[in-house]
C-alpha cells in the first residue's frame, strides 16, 4: 500500500488492486491532484470560458449586422417593431407574442423603470427631513409630518429589477430579429414556414426542455439570482447603521468595503483579522468532523441494522427516522435546554451522584464545540443510515459469496467490498454534505447561538462556536453592516462555489453520468 | 396505498383551506400597536378603552407582538410598515431615531410629562433638543432577592455574608455576572463611569475612567470590579450563572438562596418563598484587593412608547401613545403585569409601594444606579467578552494582568469613535 | 469440522447479541428527546423546567388550553385567554402553505430533473453547475431583497400565505440532484423504444418515466412537505409582528420567550404540546411511506 502511493501506478497495477486499494489510491491521488486542478481551473477553465463568452457575444453582433445588411424591409422593420417580420409572413402567433412583449416593455419603462434608473446613480438623492410640531394660528399645536425622501434601498432594488427587464427585452429583441431573418431566408429558399401548430408541437418535443424549464428557471432568477445580484450591488455601497433607508440615503462607495475586509480595518471589533481567522478555522474543523462523524457512524449503524440475522429491521429504522419528523428547531431548542448547565441531564447526573459540578456542555468553548458535533451526529445519522441501507441492499450478493469462498472474514469483507462500494457511490453526497456543513446555520444558531462569546478584547461579540455564516448573521442583525457583510458573503460564496465545482465535476459518479444509461 | 395517500392529501387540502382562508378577507387595520407578548391581552383591553374614549376614531387598531428589547430589530426591517405606536427600551433611542422611526413629542406634552412623570424617565427619551418617547415604566434594572429563612435582613447588606449563608445552607446564589448587562455593575459601584456622547446618531465621544485608579486604592475601578466579579462567580458550585430558568429551577427544587435580578422575577420568587420572600437593594462588597467597602450599582432603564414618524395618522398615534402611557394605564399595567410605573402619582400609591419588588427597584434606581443610555453595540460586545473572561479569572494572579485587560477594554470601547469621515 | 461449525455459530450469536445491545442503546438515546417532549406536554405542574424526568401530575390540559387559545398567565397563575394568538390559525396556515408547496415543488423538481437527465441541450452542463453553486449563497442575505420584492407585489402581511409559498418554491429547482440521479438509473432504452414508436418527449415523460418513479415522487413529496413547518426567519419577517399572520414555527418560538417562561406559566408545556401536534402529520406520513422514502433516497445514488 505505502509503496503504491509514492510512485506512479500503471494501469495494469491499478486493475490488479483490490477494491479497497483502488479506493485508497483514488483517494490519495484525488488530493494530490487537487492543487493542479485548481491551477487548471484558473489558468485554463476561466480563460476558456471568457473566450467562449466573447465569441458568443461578438457572434450576436455579427448576426445582427448580417440581418440588417441582407434583410428585406420586413426584416428591417422588425428592428423597430418587434414581431413585424413574423406578422408580415403569416406567423401570427409568434408575431403577436413579440409585439405584445415590446408594448409591455415600453409601458413598464415609461411608467416605472426609467424613473428608477434615473435615481440609480445616488442611489436616490433626496434626504428625508424630520417633522416637528408647530403652533398654528388657532393656537393649537399641529404635527408637520416628516417629508419622506428617496429610499436608496428600493431604488437599488427596483433599478436592478429594471435591468433584468432590459436584459430580457434585449434577448427577445435579438431572437425576434434572428427569427425574422431566418424566416426570410426560408421563404427565399422556398421552404414552408413553421405554423403555430408546428411551434406548439416543437415545445412538446424538440424544444421540450424550454417548456419544462421555463417556470423553474423563472423562479430561480426571481428568488435566487435576483437577490444575489442585489447583494453584490450592496457590497459597493456604504449601507450600514448610519445609512439606513428610508431615513437616510446610502451612497456608492466603490471598493471601500473590500479594502476594509482585506485591510482588516473594520468596526466589527478591533481584532477583525484574528477573529475572522479563528472562525474560519473552526468552520473548516466543524465541517470536517460534522461530515465524517456522521458518515462513518451512520454507515456503522446501517451495517448493523442490515446485518443478516438481525431482526426488527423496520423498527430500528423507524426509531431513527422519527428524529426527522419533529421540526429541527423544536428538537434543537429542546436539546439546548436539556444540555444547559442546570438542565435536566446535569440535574439527573448530579442527583445520582455521578458528577459533583455541572458539565459545561454548552458554556465552555471546547465543550460546546464537542457537544455541537455530537448533537449533529444525533441529527445526521438517520439520513446517512437510510442512504447507506439502500446501497447495502444493492451490493450484488455474489461479491460476498466469492469473497467467502476465498476465506475472507467479516472484517476483510467489509474493507474489501462494502466500504469501497459505498464510498464510490456516495462521494458526491460526501462533498455536498461537506459544503453544506460549511454553511450549516440552523444547528449552531439554535443550539448555542454561537456562544459562549470569545473572551478576548476586540472580538466584537463573536462566539467560540460561531461559523462564518452565523457570525455574518450577527454582523447584519446587531450591527447592520450590510455593505461589509455582503463582501464577506461574496467571498464565502466564491470559495465554496469553486471548491464544490472543482470537486464535483471530478468525482467519478458525476464524470461517468452517462454510464448509468 | 394510493387511496390512503390521496385521502390524506385531499383531507389536508380541505382542512387547511377552511382554516387558512378563515383568517383572510378581514379589513386592514389603519393603526398598529406593538407590545410585548406577555402584555397582549391587557394591551387589547387598553385599546378598547381608548376607542371608547375617542369616538371620532372609527378605524381598526391592531395589536402586534414585539418585545421592548426587540423594538429596533423589528422596526429596522421596514420602518414604513412597522407599527404606528410601539414599546421600546430607552437604550434603543439613538438606533430607532437613526432609522427615522421616532416622531417627536409636542412641547406641551413634554411640559406635562415633566410634571407627572419621573424626571429620569422623561429625560431618557431626549435626543438633541427633542423628546421622542412617552415613558410608561421605570423598572429596568436589578437588585437582590433573598430567602429570609437563611439570610437575615442585616446579612443581606453584605455580599460576603450572603455568600457564606448560601454556602452553609447549601442553597443557590444566582447571578448572571458574565452577561454584559451585569458585568460592570460592581465596577460602577466602586465609582467607575462610562459615558457616550452622540452628535445626531454618530458617536463623537466615549469617556470612561475604568482604567484609572480609585481614590484610596492602588487599583483601578475596572480591576476592583472585575476582580470581585471573578471572585463571586468562582466562589463555588452553589453560585449559579444563567438565565431565568435557573431561578425557576432553583425555586421548584427548593434550593433558592438569593439572586440578582429585575422586577419581572418578583412574583415567581414571592409565590415560591411565601413568608421568607425578601428583596432589597444590591449589597455592599469588600474588595479582597484593598480591603475597602464599595457599593454595587444597578443599571437604570425605562420603557417608553414611541410614535412611528412614518405613521399614516401621526396625530392619532400620538394621542394613543399618550393614552397608553398615562397614569390610568400605568396603574392597570401594574395591576395586570406588575410593571413598575414611571408616573409619580401611580408610583406613590400604597399598592405600588407595598409591592416589594417594584418598590425595591425604585429605591435601587434612586440610590445606587447608573443610567443605561443608548450604548453602541460595541459596548455590549466588549463588556460581554470581559464578563465571560472574568468567569475564569485567575484570582491568584497579579492584578496587573487584570489591569492590562481593563486598559484593552477601555481602548476597545473608545474605538467606537470614528475619526475619519467617509463623506 | 462440527466443532468449528459450532464455535462459528457461537461467535455469530455473540456478535448479534452485541449488536442488539448497541441498537437498543442507540434507540433509547434517539428517543429520549421525543419522550421528554411528550412527557413535558403532559405535565400538570406549572413552571418552565423541572429537575426530574417524569411529570408528577399527568394531564391533557396543556393540549386543551392550546386549542382553546388559553394559557396560564405568567404573572398571576390564572388561566386567561391568549388574545390574538390562535394556534389553529397558525396550524391551518402552515398546513395550507405546506400542501401548496408540496404540490408545486414536486412538479418543479420532477420537471427539472427530467429535463436535466433525459434531454440534451446546449446549456445543460452550465445550468447544472449554476444550480449547484447558487444554493451556497447565505440565505438570510437575500431576505431583505425578497421582502421588498414581495411588498412590491403586495404579498406581505394579509397575503403572506401566497408570499411564503412563492419564496419556498421559488428556488426549488435547485433540489434536482437526488431526483435526477433516480431518473438516470431508469434505462434509456425504454425511452428510445417509445420514441421509435413515434412518442414525443412529452409523452415519454408522462407515460413512461413518471409511472416508474413512484419512490422518488414520494420522497420529493415528503421532503417538500416537511420544510415549511420549521421555517421561522422569513415567516416572522413577512408577518411584521402581527400574530394572525404567523406560522407554527413563529408562534412556537414566541411561546418560549423569556418573559413567557415563569414559575407559573404553562408556556413551555403548551410549546411541547404544540410541537407534538406539529410532528404528528409528518410522523404519520413517514410511517406510511417509509419504504418509498428509503427507495427514493437510495435509488438516486446506487448502481453507480
Amino acid at each position: 500500500m505505502e509503496k503504491t502511493q509514492k510512485r506512479v501506478v500503471t494501469e495494469i497495477e491499478y486493475l490488479g488492486m483490490s477494491g479497497w486499494e483502488k479506493f485508497c489510491h483514488n483517494f490519495v491521488s484525488f488530493f494530490q491532484k487537487l492543487p493542479a486542478v485548481f491551477l487548471r481551473f484558473f489558468t485554463v477553465t476561466i480563460p476558456a470560458l471568457a473566450l467562449r463568452f466573447w465569441n458568443a457575444f461578438s457572434g450576436i453582433f455579427k448576426k445582427l449586422w448580417i440581418a440588417l445588411k441582407n434583410g428585406d424591409w420586413k426584416t428591417r422593420v422588425s428592428f423597430v417593431i418587434m414581431g413585424f417580420g413574423q406578422l408580415a409572413r403569416g406567423q401570427i402567433m409568434r408575431g403577436l407574442f413579440y409585439l405584445v412583449f415590446e408594448i409591455l416593455f415600453i409601458l413598464f419603462m415609461a411608467l416605472f423603470g426609467a424613473g428608477q434608473l434615473a435615481l440609480f446613480g445616488g442611489p436616490g438623492y433626496t434626504e428625508t427631513t424630520a417633522g416637528g410640531w408647530v403652533v398654528g394660528p388657532d393656537g393649537v399645536e399641529h404635527l408637520v409630518p416628516q417629508a419622506v425622501g428617496d429610499n436608496s434601498l428600493l431604488i437599488l432594488l427596483y433599478g436592478i429589477l429594471t435591468m433584468f427587464f432590459i436584459i430580457a427585452f434585449a434577448y427577445a429583441w435579438y431572437c425576434n430579429i434572428k427569427a425574422a431573418y431566418s424566416a426570410q431566408e426560408m421563404k427565399e429558399a422556398g421552404q414552408a414556414l413553421p405554423t403555430a401548430k408546428d411551434d406548439i408541437h416543437s415545445f412538446a418535443d424538440g424544444q421540450y426542455h424550454k417548456t419544462l424549464l421555463a417556470i423553474p428557471l423563472l423562479g430561480l432568477v426571481i428568488f435566487t439570482i435576483f437577490p444575489i445580484i442585489f447583494m453584490v450591488f450592496v457590497a459597493f455601497t456604504n449601507y450600514d447603521m448610519e445609512h439606513m433607508p428610508p431615513a437616510h440615503l446610502f451612497q456608492w462607495n466603490g471598493f471601500t468595503n473590500f479594502q476594509a475586509v482585506f485591510g482588516g480595518s473594520l468596526s466589527g471589533g478591533t481584532q477583525f483579522g484574528a477573529v475572522f481567522g479563528s472562525i474560519l478555522l473552526w468552520t473548516v474543523i466543524w465541517a470536517f468532523f460534522a461530515t465524517f462523524t456522521n458518515y462513518i457512524l451512520g454507515m456503522v449503524v446501517a451495517i448493523m441494522i442490515n446485518k443478516k440475522g438481525i431482526k426488527l429491521k423496520k423498527l430500528w429504522r423507524t426509531v431513527l427516522i422519527m428524529t426527522v419528523a419533529v421540526p429541527q428547531f423544536v428538537s434543537l431548542l429542546l436539546m439546548s435546554q436539556m444540555l444547559g448547565d442546570y438542565g435536566i441531564i446535569n440535574s439527573l447526573l448530579q442527583k445520582w451522584g455521578i458528577i459533583s459540578a455541572p458539565i459545561k456542555f454548552l458554556t465552555d468553548g471546547i465543550g460546546a464545540k464537542v457537544t455541537i458535533i455530537v448533537v449533529n451526529i444525533w441529527i445526521g445519522i438517520p439520513y446517512t443510515m437510510l442512504m447507506v441501507s439502500g446501497i447495502l441492499m444493492n451490493i450484488p450478493a455474489d461479491l460476498y459469496e466469492s469473497a467467502r469462498i476465498d476465506g475472507a472474514g467479516a472484517f476483510r469483507q467489509y474493507f474489501k467490498i462494502t466500504l469501497p462500494y459505498v464510498l464510490h457511490v456516495t462521494t458526491p453526497y460526501l462533498i455536498s454534505n461537506f459544503v453544506g456543513n460549511l454553511n450549516n446555520f440552523g444547528v449552531i444558531y439554535l443550539l448555542t447561538g454561537g456562544g459562549p462569546v470569545m473572551t478576548a478584547v476586540g472580538t466584537g461579540g463573536a462566539g467560540e462556536t460561531d461559523l462564518l455564516i452565523t457570525w455574518l448573521y450577527k454582523l447584519i442583525m446587531d450591527k447592520k453592516t450590510y455593505g461589509v457583510a455582503s463582501v464577506i458573503s461574496i467571498l464565502m460564496f466564491l470559495i465554496t462555489a469553486i471548491i464544490s465545482l472543482v470537486t464535483y465535476n471530478r468525482s467519478a459518479s458525476v464524470k461517468n453520468e452517462e454510464d448509468f444509461m | 396505498m394510493k387511496k390512503i395517500l390521496s385521502a390524506i392529501v385531499c383531507g389536508a387540502f380541505i382542512a387547511s383551506g377552511v382554516v387558512g382562508f378563515a383568517a383572510c378577507g378581514e379589513s386592514q387595520p389603519e393603526l398598529t400597536v406593538w407590545g410585548p407578548s406577555a402584555q397582549q391581552v391587557s394591551l387589547q383591553k387598553m385599546i378598547e378603552q381608548f376607542k371608547a374614549e375617542n369616538p371620532d376614531i372609527t378605524y381598526d387598531i391592531a395589536v402586534g407582538v414585539c418585545g421592548e428589547g426587540d423594538g429596533y430589530s423589528m422596526m429596522s426591517n421596514d420602518p414604513q410598515s412597522g407599527a404606528d405606536v410601539f414599546a421600546f427600551a430607552n437604550d434603543q433611542l439613538v438606533n430607532l431615531y437613526s432609522i427615522g422611526a421616532l416622531s417627536p413629542l409636542s412641547p406641551s406634552t413634554v411640559t406635562a410629562l415633566k410634571q407627572s412623570d419621573n424626571a429620569t424617565a422623561v429625560e431618557s427619551g431626549k435626543l438633541g433638543d427633542n423628546y421622542y418617547g412617552y415613558p410608561y415604566a421605570a423598572d429596568n434594572g436589578f437588585f437582590l432577592y433573598y430567602n429570609k429563612d437563611i439570610i437575615s435582613d442585616e446579612d443581606a447588606k453584605d455580599i460576603d455574608k450572603i455568600l457564606d449563608a448560601c454556602e452553609k445552607a447549601g442553597k443557590d446564589f444566582i447571578f448572571e455576572g458574565g452577561n454584559s448587562w451585569y458585568a460592570l455593575s460592581l465596577a460602577y459601584g466602586a465609582g467607575g463611569k462610562y459615558e457616550v456622547t452622540y452628535e445626531g446618531t454618530k458617536v463623537v465621544k466615549v469617556e470612561t475612567n475604568l482604567d484609572q485608579k480609585a481614590p484610596d486604592s492602588d487599583y483601578s475601578y475596572g480591576v476592583l470590579g472585575g476582580y470581585e466579579l471573578g471572585y463571586i462567580l468562582q466562589k463555588g458550585a452553589f453560585v449559579k450563572t444563567g438565565d431565568d430558568t435557573i431561578i425557576d429551577n432553583s425555586l421548584t427544587a427548593g434550593t433558592f438562596g438569593a439572586c440578582i435580578r429585575g422586577t419581572w422575577k418578583g412574583d415567581a420568587i414571592k409565590t415560591a418563598l411565601g413568608d421568607d420572600y425578601g428583596a432589597t437593594v444590591l449589597p455592599q462588597w469588600t474588595s479582597e484587593l484593598d480591603g475597602n467597602t464599595y457599593d454595587w450599582y444597578s443599571f437604570a432603564g425605562c420603557k417608553l412608547y414611541g410614535v412611528n414618524a412614518y405613521s399614516k395618522h401621526p396625530e392619532d398615534a400620538h394621542k394613543l401613545a399618550a393614552f397608553l402611557s398615562g397614569a390610568k394605564m400605568q396603574e392597570k399595567r401594574f395591576d395586570d403585569n406588575g410593571i413598575g410605573p414611571s408616573n409619580l402619582t401611580v408610583a406613590a400609591m400604597p399598592k405600588v409601594q407595598q409591592n416589594l419588588a417594584v418598590a425595591t427597584m425604585m429605591k435601587q434606581i434612586a440610590e445606587a444606579s447608573v443610567i443605561q443610555t443608548s450604548m453602541p453595540q460595541s459596548y455590549w460586545d466588549e463588556v460581554g467578552a470581559f464578563g465571560e473572561a472574568m468567569k475564569s479569572l485567575d484570582t491568584t494572579a497579579d492584578p496587573a494582568i487584570l489591569q492590562e485587560r481593563i486598559v484593552q477594554l477601555v481602548e476597545a470601547l473608545k474605538a467606537e469613535v470614528k475619526t475619519e469621515t467617509t463623506e | 469440522m462440527a466443532k468449528k461449525f459450532r464455535s462459528k455459530k457461537a461467535v455469530e450469536r455473540t456478535t448479534n447479541g452485541v449488536i442488539y445491545v448497541i441498537l437498543v442503546v442507540i434507540s433509547v438515546i434517539w428517543l429520549i428527546p421525543f419522550v421528554f417532549l411528550v412527557l413535558q406536554s403532559l405535565r400538570g405542574e406549572p413552571g418552565a423546567t423541572t429537575n426530574y424526568f417524569f411529570p408528577k401530575q399527568w394531564t391533557f390540559d396543556n393540549y386543551i388550553r392550546l386549542f382553546k387559545n388559553e394559557g396560564v398567565s405568567s404573572s398571576t397563575g390564572e388561566v386567561v385567554s391568549t388574545g390574538s394568538y390562535n394556534f389553529l390559525n397558525w396550524y391551518g396556515r402552515t398546513l395550507l402553505i405546506s400542501v401548496c408547496v408540496t404540490v408545486i415543488q414536486t412538479v418543479i423538481v420532477l420537471v427539472t430533473s427530467y429535463a436535466l437527465s433525459r434531454l440534451r441541450f446546449k446549456m445543460r452542463k452550465p445550468l447544472m453547475n449554476l444550480m449547484l453553486i447558487l444554493g451556497m449563497f447565505p440565505g438570510f442575505m437575500s431576505m431583505t431583497a425578497m421582502y421588498f420584492l414581495l411588498q412590491l407585489l403586495g404579498l406581505t402581511q394579509n397575503m403572506s400565505i401566497v408570499g411564503l409559498i412563492l419564496v419556498y418554491v421559488g428556488s426549488s429547482c435547485m433540489g434536482y440532484y437526488i431526483c435526477k440521479g433516480f431518473f438516470d438509473t431508469i434505462p434509456k432504452s425504454l425511452d428510445e423504444a417509445a420514441r421509435i414508436d413515434g412518442a414525443s418527449r412529452h409523452t415519454v415523460f408522462f407515460k413512461i418515466i413518471l409511472p416508474l418513479s413512484k419512490p422518488i415522487i414520494i420522497y420529493t413529496i415528503l421532503t417538500a412537505f416537511m420544510a415549511p413547518w420549521g421555517e421561522y426567519m422569513f415567516a416572522s419577517l413577512i408577518a411584521n409582528g402581527d400574530p394572525s399572520y404567523w406560522n407554527v414555527a413563529v408562534g412556537l418560538r414566541d411561546m418560549i420567550q423569556r418573559e413567557q417562561l415563569t414559575a407559573y406559566s404553562d408556556s413551555f408545556q403548551r410549546f411541547c404540546a404544540a410541537a407534538v401536534v406539529v410532528s404528528l402529520p409528518i410522523t404519520i406520513l413517514f410511517f406510511l411511506l417509509q419504504r418509498y422514502y428509503v427507495e427514493g433516497v437510495t435509488g438516486g445514488s446506487v448502481k453507480g
